[in-house]
Parts: C-alpha cells; sequence; structure tokens
C-alpha cells in the first residue's frame, strides 16, 4: 500500500521539487562550511610557511656564502635554524633545499600528509633562491575538519526527504477534500433534482385534482367529490413534507448556506405577517405586533427568519381560538433580541418537553386539518435559529395559551 | 387606469401542466391562453401572439426560464411584457434570487389551479400600479 502511494503518479512534481530545492540548499551549506574549513587549514599551512621563511631570512643573512655553504654552517654549529623547524614544525613534514640539493627534511611518514593541503614554494632570500615545500599532516588537518557540515548534509537531505513527503500528502488530501466537495455538490444537485421532480409531479396531480374540487371540469358525485377532497388535501400535505424533508436533510448535512446581514427585525415581522396573512385569515386571527426594537438590529439570514416566522405564525393561527389574537413581542436583551408569539390555545400539555423540537413531532391531529402537518416544522425552526447563533424555547399553560420565543444577536452599531 | 388582463402565453416542458394551467387559466380566470413546450421560439411566439403576460417554467431541458427571460429583455418590442417564473425548484422563499433578474414574479409549482388566476391578476394590478 505504501509502495503503491509513493509510486502513485498524481501531483509527483511538486514534492520531486521540493526535494532537489531542500537537497541542493543543504549540499550548497555542507560545501560551504567544509570550504571554510579547508581555507583555515590552507592558511595554517600558509601561516606555517611565512614562519619558515622568516627563520631562513634571520638566519642566513651572510650574503657571501652560499646556501650549500650556509647549510654546512648550519650542520657544524647545531643544525640552526633548522632545530627550532623540528620544534614549530612537527605538525608539517618540511623540506628545504636550493631545487637541486636537500638540506633539511624532518622525515615525517608520508603516510601520515595531506597532500592536498601542500605547498611548494620558489623563495628569493638575500638574492639566494630557496625552495621550500610544506605538508601537513592528516592529524592536523583532522584537528581543524568537523563533522558539522556532514551533519547539515545528513540533516538537509532527511528534512527534504520528509518536506517531500508533506506536500505529497497535502496534495492527496487536497485532491480527496476536492473529491468530497465534488460529491456534496453532486449530492446537493441530486437532492434538489429529487425535489424538483417529485414537485413537477406534484403539480399535475395537485392541479387535476383542484381542477375537479373545484368544478371546473363538470359536476361529480358527492360520495367522488369526498374521496376527490382527501386526495387534494393529501396532495398538499405531501408538498409540504417535501419541503421540509429537503430542508431537514439540508440541514442535518450542513448544506444549509446562510447569508448572514443586519436586519431591521420590526419592518421584517410586518412583512412575515404581509405574506402569512392566509393563516389569519383561514384561522380567524389576527396577528399583532408589540413592542419596539429600538433601532436596533439582529444578525440573521433574512429569507430563513421568515421560514421560522413562517412556522411559527402558522403554528400559533392553528391552534389559537378563533377570533383571538396572535402577540408578536419585541425584546431588547443585552446582546440579543428575543421575539415571543404568543397565541391563547389549549397550551401543550400532553406531550413531553423536549419532544416539542423533535422530528416528526405527532400532536393531535384532531385539531388541526392533517395537511397543515408535517412533523418537522418545529425541528427545522429550532435548527434554523441556532444556525443563525439563537436560542428557541416555549411556555405553555393548559388552556391559556403558549408562547414559543427565540432570540438572535444583536448587530454591532458601527457608531458606537 | 389598469389595462386588462387578457392574453398569456406560459412555456413549460411538462405538457400535463400545461393542459392543467391553460384550463385553469381559460374556465376559471377567462384569459385566452397559449401554451408551447419549448423556449427556443419564444420571441416569435410572443410577437405573433402579443401577449400581456408571458409564464415561464424556470427548468427547462432546451432552454431554461432564465434563458428564455434574457431574449424576451433583449427584444424591444417584447422587453416590456411581464415574465413570471413558474417553479417547482425549491420551496418559494428560496426563489427571491430570481427577482433581480428582472422577472416579474415567481409563482411556486405545485401552484392551485383554483388561485392560479387570481395570483396572476394580482401581480399584473401590482405591476400596472407601479407604472
Amino acid at each position: 500500500m505504501v509502495a503503491k502511494w509513493l509510486v502513485d503518479g498524481r501531483n509527483l512534481i511538486l514534492p520531486i521539487f521540493i526535494f532537489i530545492i531542500t537537497a541542493a540548499l543543504s549540499v550548497y551549506l555542507h560545501n560551504s562550511l567544509r570550504y571554510r574549513e579547508f581555507n583555515f587549514v590552507s592558511t595554517l599551512v600558509e601561516e606555517e610557511l611565512k614562519k619558515i621563511e622568516q627563520i631562513i631570512y634571520f638566519q642566513t643573512n651572510d650574503k657571501f656564502l652560499s646556501i650549500k655553504r650556509m647549510a654546512q654552517r648550519w650542520e657544524e654549529i647545531g643544525s640552526m635554524p633548522f632545530k627550532q623547524l623540528d620544534t614549530d614544525s612537527r605538525n608539517y613534514a618540511v623540506y628545504i633545499g636550493d631545487g637541486e640539493e636537500e638540506f633539511y627534511n624532518n622525515n615525517v611518514d608520508k603516510k601520515n600528509l595531506d597532500t592536498k593541503f601542500s605547498i611548494e614554494r620558489q623563495i628569493d632570500i638575500h638574492d639566494k633562491k630557496w625552495k621550500i615545500k610544506i605538508t601537513p599532516t592528516n592529524q592536523l588537518v583532522n584537528n581543524h575538519q568537523s563533522t558539522l557540515p556532514l551533519i547539515v548534509l545528513i540533516s538537509g537531505i532527511l528534512i527534504a526527504t520528509l518536506l517531500a513527503i508533506m506536500a505529497r500528502y497535502i496534495l492527496i488530501l487536497q485532491i480527496k477534500s476536492r473529491n468530497i466537495a465534488t460529491s456534496n455538490n453532486l449530492n446537493n444537485e441530486f437532492i434538489s433534482t429529487v425535489g424538483h421532480e417529485l414537485k413537477t409531479s406534484l403539480t399535475s396531480i395537485h392541479g387535476v385534482l383542484g381542477l375537479i374540487v373545484g368544478g371546473v371540469v363538470g359536476e361529480v358525485s358527492d360520495k367522488l367529490m369526498d374521496l376527490l377532497r382527501i386526495a387534494y388535501k393529501n396532495s398538499e400535505r405531501l408538498n409540504y413534507i417535501i419541503d421540509d424533508i429537503l430542508d431537514a436533510e439540508r440541514i442535518e448535512s450542513g448544506k444549509i448556506q446562510l447569508n448572514l446581514q443586519t436586519i431591521s427585525i420590526r419592518p421584517l415581522l410586518e412583512r412575515a405577517i404581509e405574506i402569512n396573512s392566509v393563516y389569519d385569515k383561514k384561522y380567524g386571527v389576527t396577528f399583532t405586533i408589540e413592542g419596539s426594537s429600538e433601532g436596533q438590529e439582529v444578525i440573521a439570514d433574512k429569507r430563513r427568519l421568515m421560514q421560522v416566522m413562517a412556522n411559527l405564525l402558522s403554528n400559533a393561527a392553528k391552534f389559537s381560538p378563533k377570533d383571538s389574537n396572535v402577540i408578536i413581542r419585541i425584546k431588547t436583551q443585552p446582546g440579543k433580541m428575543r421575539i415571543d408569539i404568543s397565541d391563547k390555545g389549549y397550551g401543550i400539555d400532553t406531550m413531553p418537553r423536549d419532544s416539542v423540537f423533535k422530528k416528526f413531532l405527532q400532536t393531535d391531529y384532531s385539531k388541526i386539518e392533517p395537511r397543515e402537518e408535517t412533523g418537522l416544522g418545529l425541528y427545522i425552526t429550532k435548527c434554523l435559529v441556532e444556525i443563525m447563533n439563537g436560542e428557541i424555547d416555549f411556555y405553555s399553560e393548559k388552556g391559556k395559551g403558549t408562547t414559543f420565543f427565540f432570540t438572535l444577536p444583536i448587530a454591532e452599531r458601527l457608531d458606537k | 387606469m389598469t389595462k386588462k388582463l387578457k392574453r398569456i402565453l406560459y412555456i413549460d416542458d411538462d405538457e400535463d401542466i400545461l393542459i392543467i394551467a391553460k384550463l385553469a387559466l381559460e374556465k376559471i380566470g377567462g384569459f385566452c391562453v397559449q401554451t408551447y413546450k419549448d423556449g427556443t421560439e419564444i420571441v416569435s411566439y410572443a410577437e405573433k401572439f402579443k401577449p400581456d403576460v408571458i409564464l415561464l417554467d424556470v427548468m427547462m431541458p432546451v432552454i431554461n426560464g432564465s434563458s428564455a427571460l434574457e431574449l424576451i429583455k433583449k427584444n424591444d418590442s417584447l422587453k416590456d411584457i411581464p415574465v413570471i417564473f413558474m417553479t417547482a425548484k425549491e420551496r418559494s422563499g428560496e426563489l427571491s434570487h430570481y427577482l433581480s433578474t428582472g422577472v416579474a414574479g415567481i409563482i411556486p409549482k405545485p401552484f392551485d389551479p383554483m388561485s392560479l388566476s387570481n395570483e396572476i391578476s394580482i401581480l399584473w394590478r401590482q405591476l400596472n400600479d407601479k407604472i
């Protein structure tokens, strides 16, 4: 599996490029450090050579004697200056002569010499030509060469390998995440298409039934009409179910997209009442707004907030007695705005409190028309409020009514 | 005085929906309705029929509603005819973005055949009031 992963040809160029660049950098650093050390040893050898030059200069000031004669005299008086050389230059092999004859050689074993640092020079001292050759010992060279360049090289190659593997891994992750995004898009598209197709078919069924029930195509028997009305109402209910199921799926899979913006709450509530006026007419209730947002705005998605209001207003209307008021109250709280929707219905008393916002909530169907109920409305409402960074809850008193309330964060004002 | 709405051109790739809508609009609204399954020739249909309102399905295979709308808006003699989108694409609340493309209104599918004529008449009145 590892081998397959390594040889997989997709997107190898970047990791290889990273490896080459990093490895080349480490080789460059290694060579630079080695070069500095090399220079240092060369300087030492050069300095030693100068020292020998100076010794010869001061010890051979008799310009009338030949080099050979001087050397003989040094021999006679005790090997000066070469005795001093023996002491000072134990780290070097030194050869001194006049180009033809050797006068001095400190006889260091050739095996111990590092000849790449060797210097051989012809020097004029007191009008006489001296030939000097100096070679450092391996020990001297080694003393001035550290393992740092090698460590730098090995570390560099390791880092290069690591970076290349990381680059490859990131590329593979990118490909995977791109594939997941594509698959999510396809899934989104699939859900949207299924929804569209279901609704298109439903349009025909609902339309045909509507025309028959509406008497447009002629009269039918009462019994048949009763059955057709049932079919018609259920086709309508099916539409609500499709909408709610699509919404619930989008929320649960995190595919719902919000367009959060600052919204003036009062005009939005007025518009929500206007749009949902079908419910107040149908159930004989009046929607009334109380309270003020005191010029403050909330942060929310306008469309989704409208959907929340539509769900809560339709619920309140459905459960309200005829000719009653549904009050929408705006309250400003620290950092948030609270909106209460209160009905004067019979209250929620027969179900556990925590099940109210659950999916496929089972209500008492005898109290509302079946086509209005999908069991997803409050679940979707809660999810929408929460993804807009708000909270939702309710309180209810048997026989007196129910208040659903939700909060939304207040937008920070720029002039503050 | 508001001009009376008489002639409606409806383009939708679903033949069943065209039959239902035509029946509903003619029988209930009393409008003169012409329907087509494909919007490619929308300009010539509109030039011949001279509708007061054009109803367009959004998702159609050959030419979609937005492209058909573009053809209408590009034509000097047709550009002022109100175009209403009839769409099954998700819920009505999510279709507001179409309004920015020059659509006069949106009627979500499934529509109620009994109130379809009324819905179109209301939109027609609102548009005329604006003018």
